[in-house]
């Protein structure tokens, strides 16, 4: 049993992996952001 | 075949194979030797002692698809009782010996070898030797006593006349020394079981015979009454008082007393249960001790009796049991190293040596035991497996255990008392759940799947500067910016946004922006990039970096703008800073990560299954060295 749930865990990770990789989201070592919606014309001048 | 009248009584003698030459008349019993074309009466042969052997002449036989016949029986007295040699003419011609013993028969045929053999009193038991080029290891020194005679055989032989014997072991074989003549004659065979013998077609007044009756009689130590079943039992323990007789001896004499108060086994005398697709009745119950360090140390073996399977034990030490068999077969022992042996494919390794001793005798029992009675063993583990030898000054025995778990003994024969709950490790037993070999050949195959996905992933990626601009300092500012133009984004994926600075010995902090300009949204971070550098007492030093790198995940495709505030200390040469933005970086951090996360079970399972073997270790004669894995 617990076999079988490791191989279910592997598989599921792995899938994540890929999904993660897919999207270029790294699990660690992304720079920490901010994100805010500020116009639709954007530029320093709606944040500064 | 030839016949001939008998001299003494006129009945017709006869001879089934021209090598015979002598024979017993089945009316009379006198003796007659072929002399030329006459037959000489050498007298009356001796009565044949009742013992009981599962062969009787005539009886008719199959080797492979060979059939035999038994024409002639030389039956011998030893030590142990009584003993047969089956004189076998087979259908193609071939002529050759049936025995039997502990629960196994004998095929032998004589072979004219070259090898020189060493006298009679200079074999020991365990002794290897080579015969015909083929190693062998000697597992029984006797000297048996013809006690009489029964149809025919290739030599004269009469009564008391002495036939000692060594019988040898090999791997694949069975081979038997007669030092009765010099020089010694040499049989060579198999050990095999009396299912392998029996003909399926053969008619049925030539097929095995039935087993004897139970007989009962009275204890002669006691008085109490006791009965035997089988044919072949060569002792019996008094259930009262714990004395042991010999039912075949016409006094009944006692072999051996009880030495101390008799316990009562586990399982009862007379249980019948479903063993391995076996029916066993547990017909004997023997108790063995040893003193390791001082300390006793006992067990428990259960004599079962199966009529489609012969003879097997019960063994019980700690509430773990094992069924075991005699092995027909030879094991072999590495001689690089002495503790290993090998045995049908698999190697086991040497456990623990003891000298056992025969403490308590209840039921019947094949061979002649005795309270006292010491062998030593000594036992070669490969879970569930447990290879045995016996070995005494006269005779070697092997027997091959598997470990069964105790609910198996309780739904088999049914005990009116709960087993009692295993206590540690058994020798043999098989650790709980599946080897770590599974679980790293699982990681082996995720880990190369793994890779396969990280390179098609980091070969695939962009890796493409979608912008590249200068932010420089203008002189005496320590705060300034930079604007990018549009810079046009295709794609998904991220987005890392590269510094390269001629910092040194001092800082520079950048507020980057990152503005959608189609969907208006805002990626705002701050980085700081450093780098410092020196010498004091421990020497050269430095710290930080003139270089930064910001990953930003999941940047959808779009046209941004770029904004740079940047800061520095005042006081030093104007900086310049390469900023490069980068689409699709391939990530190695999550593969390292998945790697970590898949390495945690197996690593688990292998700890667990080296716990598991230290303990299992840690009972036997190499609680010091280290156990391994057998994965």
């Amino acid at each position: 049993m617990w076999f079988r749930s490791y191989l279910i865990a592997a598989l599921l990770a792995t899938g994540l992996y890929s999904y993660g990789q897919y999207k270029g989201k790294p699990l660690f070592g992304a720079a920490s952001e901010t994100r805010e919606r500020v116009g639709s014309s954007g530029g320093r001048l709606y944040h500064k | 075949m030839r016949v001939a009248p008998c001299p003494s009584c006129g009945a017709q003698v006869e001879f089934h194979s021209a090598a015979s030459v002598m024979a017993v008349c089945g009316y009379c019993r006198s003796t007659l030797v072929r002399r030329d074309v006459n037959l000489e009466n050498l007298g009356k042969m001796a009565e044949l002692a009742e013992d009981r052997s599962p062969f009787r002449l005539r009886f008719r036989g199959l080797h492979k698809t060979v059939g035999f016949e038994l024409i002639g029986r030389l039956q011998l007295n030893y030590q142990g009782g009584y003993w047969n040699e089956w004189y076998a003419r087979f259908d193609d011609g071939r002529l050759g010996w049936v025995s039997e013993g502990s629960g196994l028969c004998y095929l032998t045929f004589e072979q004219a070898i070259k090898t020189q053999l060493p006298p009679f009193d200079v074999y020991r038991v365990g002794q290897s030797i080579r015969l015909g080029g083929e190693p062998y290891t000697v597992s029984n020194i006797e000297t048996a006593h013809c006690v009489a005679v029964e149809g025919e055989l290739p030599f004269e032989a009469t009564p008391g006349f002495p036939a000692p014997a060594v019988d040898l072991r090999s791997e694949t074989g069975f081979a038997s020394l007669d030092y009765s003549e010099q020089p010694p004659k040499v049989y060579i065979g198999l050990a095999l079981t009396l299912e392998e013998l029996v003909d399926p077609a053969a008619p049925k007044e030539t097929e095995r015979p039935k087993r004897a009756q139970a007989r009962d009689f009275k204890c002669t130590n006691c008085g109490a009454p006791i009965s035997v079943k089988l044919a072949d039992t060569k002792a019996i323990g008094c259930s009262h008082c714990g004395a042991v007789v010999d039912p075949a001896d016409p006094t009944l004499a006692i072999v051996s007393r009880a030495i101390e108060a008799l316990r009562q086994p586990k399982l009862p005398l007379g249980s019948v249960g479903k063993l391995r697709g076996k029916q066993y009745a547990i017909i004997g119950y023997l108790r063995r001790a040893t003193r390791i360090d001082g300390i006793r140390y006992d067990w428990d073996e259960y004599l079962l009796h199966s009529e489609e399977a012969g003879y097997a034990w019960l063994t019980e030490y700690n509430g773990h049991w094992n069924l075991a068999k005699a092995v027909t077969r030879q094991p072999k022992i590495m001689p690089a190293r002495q503790t290993q042996a090998r045995f049908l494919d698999r190697t086991y390794k040497h456990f623990q040596h003891c000298q056992a001793e025969v403490v308590q005798v209840l039921g019947e029992f094949n061979w002649r035991v005795s309270i006292g009675e010491t062998v030593g063993v000594d036992d070669y583990v490969s879970p569930p497996y447990l290879l045995s030898s016996e070995r005494s000054e006269t005779e070697l025995t092997w027997s091959l255990s598997e470990y069964l778990p105790p609910a198996e003994v309780e739904a088999a024969f049914k005990p009116q008392v709960k087993l009692p709950e295993p206590v540690g490790i058994a020798p043999n037993q098989p650790r709980p759940g599946p080897g770590s070999g599974r679980y790293w050949a699982a990681f082996a195959a995720f880990a190369v799947l793994a890779l396969i996905l990280q390179a098609i992933f980091a070969v695939t990626a962009a890796s493409r500067t979608v912008w590249q601009g200068d932010l420089n300092q203008p002189e005496g500012q320590q705060q300034y910016t930079l604007s990018s133009p549009p810079i046009h984004i295709e794609g998904g994926g991220n987005l890392e946004i590269r510094q390269q600075v001629n910092v040194d010995n001092q800082w520079l902090y950048t507020d980057l922006t990152l503005v959608n300009q189609t969907t208006g949204e805002v990626h705002r971070l701050g980085r700081e990039i450093s780098y410092y550098s020196g010498s004091d007492s421990d020497g050269s030093w430095s710290e930080g970096s003139n270089r930064d790198e910001a990953l930003l995940a999941d940047i959808p495709a779009g046209d941004y703008l770029l904004e740079v505030d940047a800061e520095t200390e005042p006081g030093k040469a104007p900086l310049q800073d390469r900023i490069a933005v980068v689409r699709g970086v391939p990530i190695w951090v999550n593969f390292w990560v998945l790697l970590a996360c898949l390495l945690v079970p197996p690593l688990l399972a292998w700890w667990r299954s080296v716990s598991f073997e230290t303990r299992r270790w840690a009972e036997s004669d190499y609680a010091s060295s280290d156990s391994g894995d057998d994965d």
